[in-house]
């Protein structure tokens, strides 16, 4: 077995290198952002956002399916059973609008802070010079 | 008397897996009964290595359980209600902040399996650590009990077995030096480092060079690596994701120096590997890697970036 000296050869190539002027390259692994699908997406949202904010209603009587006969035996059933559902209908009617401009709001209040952030780190950057 | 040991996984090829296999062997050799129940099975290994542990007959006083504890599992209040003797096997827990950015469920699975093991303190007869870093993480969290060195049992044999002729053929034009590490492609393991030193030996000293980062991938963090390869200019940077044994033995095979710039080790198998294969060490001197390396390669101890301890730009 050979005796390697790696403090010897370290010292060398340190040599080399101060002699050569070779320099670290200045881009870090940190200064690259991280595409992890599970953080924060902004798209995703808005179109969450956008989608909760058009189909917050409830529809009473959507088409109903099957021949003529059975067709007019659905429609005559949900006719009758009506007022039996369209007070919790509106409730839930009411509650979906409630929550999805509550998101919305949040959503702005968001956008204002991070406008508001950036302001103040801008403010920082420029105190620090 | 039975000796039973006990893992939520049981897989293919991986160290702590094969570590219970020879561990069951030497047992039975030793004239116990014994078994592995896991709660998965990997379908590639032979028939009869290990049973569901929902087959698991009740244990007695007289049993002896053996856990293996590497991650979150169930099996940490199951064993508290148990009547037998206990010994746990600590192979350590990576620290979660290292998957903060990158996998909220490796996350979650680090930190429970740290709370629950800081739980059972007073839970085992024994313990058997990976290594004394291990051991000593134990201490640190208030167990008592005897708690020995057992370093990871490694199937030495496996290592004599043909590598890939695919992989020889494809990378084993001469004139090439080539770099590997090896091991799953996670944080922990701060392959970026691995990544920036190999960018700046191609850049100034050798450009016919080759960097074989070895290893399956966590998504997130291998596209973060990828990324920053390729805006570094790096060339030859190969990836090879989950690979067969005999493909591992041809990188081992076509390796001029192995290095590790590994942050969190509990024991570090593929040092033992590249010194199995007579491959040059280079390694940064964290956690378990000193111990395990011994000697047999060069160690750093300090360097410039380190990966836990920066937060990294997480916008878009």
């Amino acid at each position: 077995m050979n005796d390697i000296d790696v403090e010897q050869i370290m010292s060398e190539i340190r040599s080399e290198i101060k002699a050569k002027g070779y320099k670290a390259s200045d881009l870090k692994f940190t200064d690259i952002a991280i595409r992890n699908p599970e953080n924060f997406d902004r798209e995703s949202l808005a179109r969450t956002l956008s989608d909760a904010g058009t189909k917050w209603q409830v529809e009473l009587y959507p088409a109903v399916s099957g021949g003529r006969f059975k067709r007019l035996v659905k429609k005559a059933i949900r006719k009758l059973v009506r007022p039996s559902f369209y007070g919790t209908m509106k409730k839930q009617e009411s509650f979906n609008m409630n929550v999805a401009a509550t998101l919305s709001e949040i959503n702005k209040w968001m956008r204002e802070l991070e406008s508001r952030i950036a302001e103040l780190e801008k403010k920082i950057e420029r105190e620090e010079k | 008397m039975r000796i039973v040991q006990i893992m939520p996984t049981l897989a293919f090829g991986d160290a702590v897996g094969n570590h219970a296999r020879i561990l069951k062997k030497i047992i039975a050799e030793r004239g116990y009964r014994t078994q592995i129940y896991a709660k998965h099975i990997d379908l590639r290994l032979p028939k009869k290595t290990a049973q569901s542990v929902s087959s698991l007959p009740p244990l007695s006083v007289k049993d002896v359980v053996i856990l293996h504890e590497s991650t979150y599992s169930d099996f940490n209040r199951w064993i508290q209600t148990q009547p037998c003797r206990k010994v746990m096997i600590y192979h350590n827990i990576t620290p979660p902040e290292f998957f903060r950015y990158y996998s909220r469920e490796f996350f979650d699975a680090c930190a429970r399996g740290y709370d629950e093991v800081g739980k059972l303190t007073e839970s085992f007869d024994m313990i058997l650590s990976d290594s004394a870093y291990n051991r000593q993480n134990l201490t640190d969290m208030g167990f008592r009990c005897p708690n020995h060195v057992l370093p990871i049992l490694i199937p030495f044999d496996d290592y004599k077995k043909e590598p890939s002729h695919k992989i020889l053929n494809e990378y084993g034009a001469p004139g090439w030096t080539n770099i590997i590490f090896v091991g799953r492609v996670v944080p922990n393991k701060c392959h970026e480092d691995v990544i920036a030193a190999f960018h700046e030996y191609q850049r100034h000293f050798n450009p016919k060079s080759r960097l074989f980062l070895v290893g399956s991938l966590m998504e997130t963090y291998a596209n973060h690596l990828k990324e920053y390869a390729a805006r570094l200019g790096t060339q030859n940077v190969v990836f090879t994701g989950h690979c067969p044994f005999e493909e591992i033995l041809a990188y081992y095979h076509l390796a001029d120096i192995f290095l590790c710039q590994s942050e969190h080790e509990g024991f570090c198998v593929p040092l033992v590997e590249a010194m199995f294969f007579d491959v040059p060490i280079v390694a940064y001197d964290s956690s378990a890697i000193g111990e395990t390396l011994g000697g047999g390669g060069a160690s750093c101890s300090r360097r410039k970036s380190r990966s836990l301890r920066r937060e990294p730009c997480t916008g878009f």
